[in-house]
């Protein structure tokens, strides 16, 4: 079942294993806490089961703040 | 002064350091340091890593990672005076071999219980049950979900091939060619003695002036039946095995996870009841 956008950010902290306070709209790889190379994989998988699309690998590449994921997700349709 | 490898990584790192200390050949003739990269602070730069922490060191063997240069990685570099021997090492993870990984806000608050992410898990540990309940349910959820693989192997790969390009050799090859004949991982983050064997000889294979690369056979036979990073083990999916061809796989194997020996079924149901194991 597809969360709603506003859920973006517990759901990249969970995804990071972090509590939810330590992600904000500023949040970004090289800002936040556990955000690495293999969590970034885990989080666009968990994007694609979430909101239920399909990434590209270019999309998956860029979308490395929480900034970007909203645009990508906008791209999808999503937000 | 036995002359040391200083490690800078991450817990495979520390595999990798216990490996070199646990190899008869090696006693007397070098010591192994680690560093890790995963937990290290900046305060320990000054307090810890220091020049007496290095006096010993003759050569590093450095894990890569993607990325911009963090402040750590940069601090043990400014130790390290110009030309100083390192061998660079990649980081080896597979997420494609648990394709649910993903979202359980437990995990933050406690993060030391079931550490690897399920998250058709975490939507099942809300809801009641019993045991036979809760697990046909997570079955057919994740048969449901089941992601292309081949699919998620691509992604692990060029993830892969990106920390290679930074090290001075590639294991995401040896990987590929051998993950479906041979456990290679415990969890998405440890790997299995197999993997840490081919990871060791080969940073011994270019580790020079030591004349450590004739230790390799000893250390491939020593380590046969050496376990690797097995204190916790996460159960492979057996439709992941099914759909992967993964030949070594075991329906009715039992996973350490700490003291305890578990079954896929028992391991998935201690997941989402979040189950305490230590009492």
């Amino acid at each position: 079942m597809p969360v709603s956008v506003p859920d973006l950010l517990p759901l990249i902290a969970g995804t990071l294993g972090i509590p939810p306070a330590e992600v904000t709209e500023a949040s970004d790889m090289t800002n936040t806490r556990k955000w690495d190379s293999l969590r970034q994989v885990m989080l666009m998988t968990e994007l694609e089961t979430s909101y239920g699309i399909e990434l590209t690998d270019e999309e998956m590449t860029e979308a490395t703040s929480v900034a970007k994921i909203r645009a990508v997700l906008k791209g999808h349709g999503i937000g | 002064m036995t002359p040391a490898i200083l490690i800078y990584g991450n817990c495979q790192g520390e595999e990798l350091m216990l490996t070199g200390r646990y190899l008869p050949s090696f006693q007397g003739r070098v010591a192994f340091k680690w560093i890790p990269s995963h937990k290290v602070s900046a305060a320990d730069w000054d307090t810890l890593y220091g020049p007496d922490f290095m006096r010993d060191v003759v050569t590093v063997w450095e894990q890569v990672e993607a990325g911009p240069v963090s402040p750590h990685r940069a601090a043990l570099h400014r130790l390290l005076p110009a030309g100083f021997p390192v061998v660079k090492f990649p980081p080896l993870s597979a997420l494609f071999l648990w394709p649910f990984s993903g979202a359980d806000p437990r995990i933050a608050a406690d993060p030391d219980r079931y550490p690897w992410p399920d998250s058709v898990g975490a939507v099942l540990s809300t809801e009641a049950g019993d045991d036979d309940t809760l697990f046909d349910r997570y079955m057919t959820m994740t048969a449901e979900r089941m992601p292309d693989l081949e699919r998620r192997l691509r992604m692990d790969a060029a993830r892969w091939r990106a920390t290679d390009a930074l090290a001075d050799f590639a294991m995401g090859p040896w990987v590929e060619q051998n993950f479906r004949t041979t456990k290679l991982f415990h969890t998405s983050g440890h790997i299995t003695a197999a993997a840490t064997v081919v990871l060791f000889k080969n940073l011994l294979r270019l580790t020079h002036g030591l004349n450590l690369a004739a230790l390799a056979q000893e250390a491939h036979a020593l380590l046969r039946h050496h376990r690797g990073q097995d204190f916790e083990c996460v159960p492979i999916h057996p439709l992941v095995a099914r759909n992967l061809g993964l030949t070594w796989y075991d329906l009715d194997a039992r996973y350490r996870w700490h003291g305890h020996e578990w079954t896929f079924r028992q391991y998935i149901l201690h997941y989402i009841r979040w189950a305490p194991y230590l009492d």
